[in-house]
């Protein structure tokens, strides 16, 4: 059970998804649901063991350094399902990709259960038992008039936050999460460091509790931004009784005021990150497959 | 906790045990309220220890609200006010206080 929300526009996209696997009896946490190459990320909601072997076909077709077109992977995915999954299987699992396609980035997605290829290019699709709490959140702020950006790396680091807070109000879903990020086809992973992430570059597996504590004040300065949007809303609020005065607007001018320095604060930590994860995987040090130093 | 270095002594106070679970603007009031009662108080040699605070209640808010209090009820301690020395998780949280810090502008409440 869980959630991935994939979003994208221009040359930026992420996916968010969590880390909880339950069953009839019990829950897990620390599960990467994530494929991460160097210019794409899948991810993949339902049954784990198809969610495995899926991945180990990826890892045996793509070195982690190459960076396929998106239509070779989708073909890729596609395939697998055809030949290696019963029918009778075939609705046990939903799949997004992000990726490079026709110079922009965008997100496609794939009901093996419902149909046999993937559906066209689009800026945003949610899967997995958390998605209906996403997709009630998202009709709530459209009725609402409250509208997220979605351009930049930024916005949508921002808005999938928001709507993954969501989605953890169901019992399935969990906050610890992967997020990987386009950014001019090149694919970035950061998330918490309980995940054991093994579908991604082996030398990100290799740094990735290193990467995961970039993480802990990503997300802080994510939660700050969300909360200052909340908080104003909270004081815009006072316009329902017609009691929102000049005080009230000049405490909305201080709250644009911190939205826009914490999102520059956001903007800055991106930039070191991605310079960090560049080196990281332009280092000379050889590193196996499954992440280990030789 | 007051502690020494050299000949400046400085009072720091933990603010998880004043500030709690509310609105970023109420608990930036309700810190401010606490410092303002206190009878003696010496703005200068002050820290405010918010390490371990929620990062989503250490917004502009927050602060904003906590030197509009101080302002509302101290007019002439706002500018010593700025100066108190903000202990806090995360560099941007650093950045943004001072920037904050430096930049408020008391309003007259209608």
């Amino acid at each position: 059970m869980t959630v991935h929300i994939a979003l994208a526009h221009g040359d930026h996209g992420v996916l968010f998804s969590d880390s909880q696997g339950t069953d009839q009896n019990s829950a897990s946490h620390g599960l990467h649901k994530q494929f991460v190459g160097s210019n794409f990320a899948i991810g993949v909601a339902g049954y784990g063991p198809i969610i495995e072997r899926l991945f180990e076909a990826l890892r045996g077709e793509f070195h982690a350094d190459q960076e396929p077109q998106l239509d070779g992977v989708v073909h890729l995915v596609e395939s697998f399902y055809q030949n290696e999954i019963r029918p009778s299987h075939l609705d046990r699992s939903a799949v997004l990709v992000v990726g490079c396609q026709n110079t922009r980035v965008c997100v496609r997605e794939f009901e093996p259960g419902t149909f046999s290829r993937f559906g066209p290019p689009v800026d945003f699709a949610c899967i997995g038992t958390g998605a209906q709490f996403v997709m009630r959140a998202i009709a709530r702020n459209t009725k609402l008039g409250h509208d997220f950006p979605c351009s930049s790396l930024v916005d949508m680091l921002v808005s999938a936050s928001h709507y993954a807070e969501a989605a953890s109000e169901s019992l399935t879903v969990d906050d610890s999460l992967a997020v990987a990020m386009l950014d001019k086809s090149r694919c970035y992973l950061l998330g918490d460091k309980r995940l054991e992430v093994r579908f991604a570059p082996p030398r990100i597996c290799h740094a990735w509790s290193d990467l995961a504590e970039q993480w802990f004040e990503f997300q802080a300065t994510i939660r700050a931004i969300n909360r200052e949007i909340t908080e104003a809303q909270r004081l815009f609020s006072k316009i329902m009784s017609g009691d929102l005065g000049k005080d009230g607007i000049e405490r909305l001018h201080q709250s644009n005021r911190g939205v826009r320095t914490t999102r520059a604060q956001l903007e800055v930590q991106l930039v070191e990150f991605q310079r960090k994860y560049d080196g990281l995987l332009e280092s000379s040090e050889f590193i196996l497959p499954n992440g280990d130093p030789v | 906790m007051t502690s020494t270095l050299e000949d400046i002594s400085v009072t720091t106070i933990k603010a998880s045990r004043i500030v709690g679970k509310g609105f970023p603007t109420d608990e930036g009031e309700k810190l401010a309220n606490y410092l303002l009662a206190k009878p003696e108080r010496d703005w200068s040699s002050l820290a405010i220890d918010l390490t371990g605070c929620d990062s989503g209640l250490l917004i502009s808010a927050f602060f904003n609200a906590f030197l509009q209090t101080i302002y509302e009820n101290s007019a002439s301690d706002l500018d010593d006010a700025r100066l108190i020395v903000w202990k806090l998780d995360f560099s941007f949280q650093r950045e943004n206080v001072a920037e904050w810090m430096k930049d408020f502008r008391p309003f007259t409440m209608q």
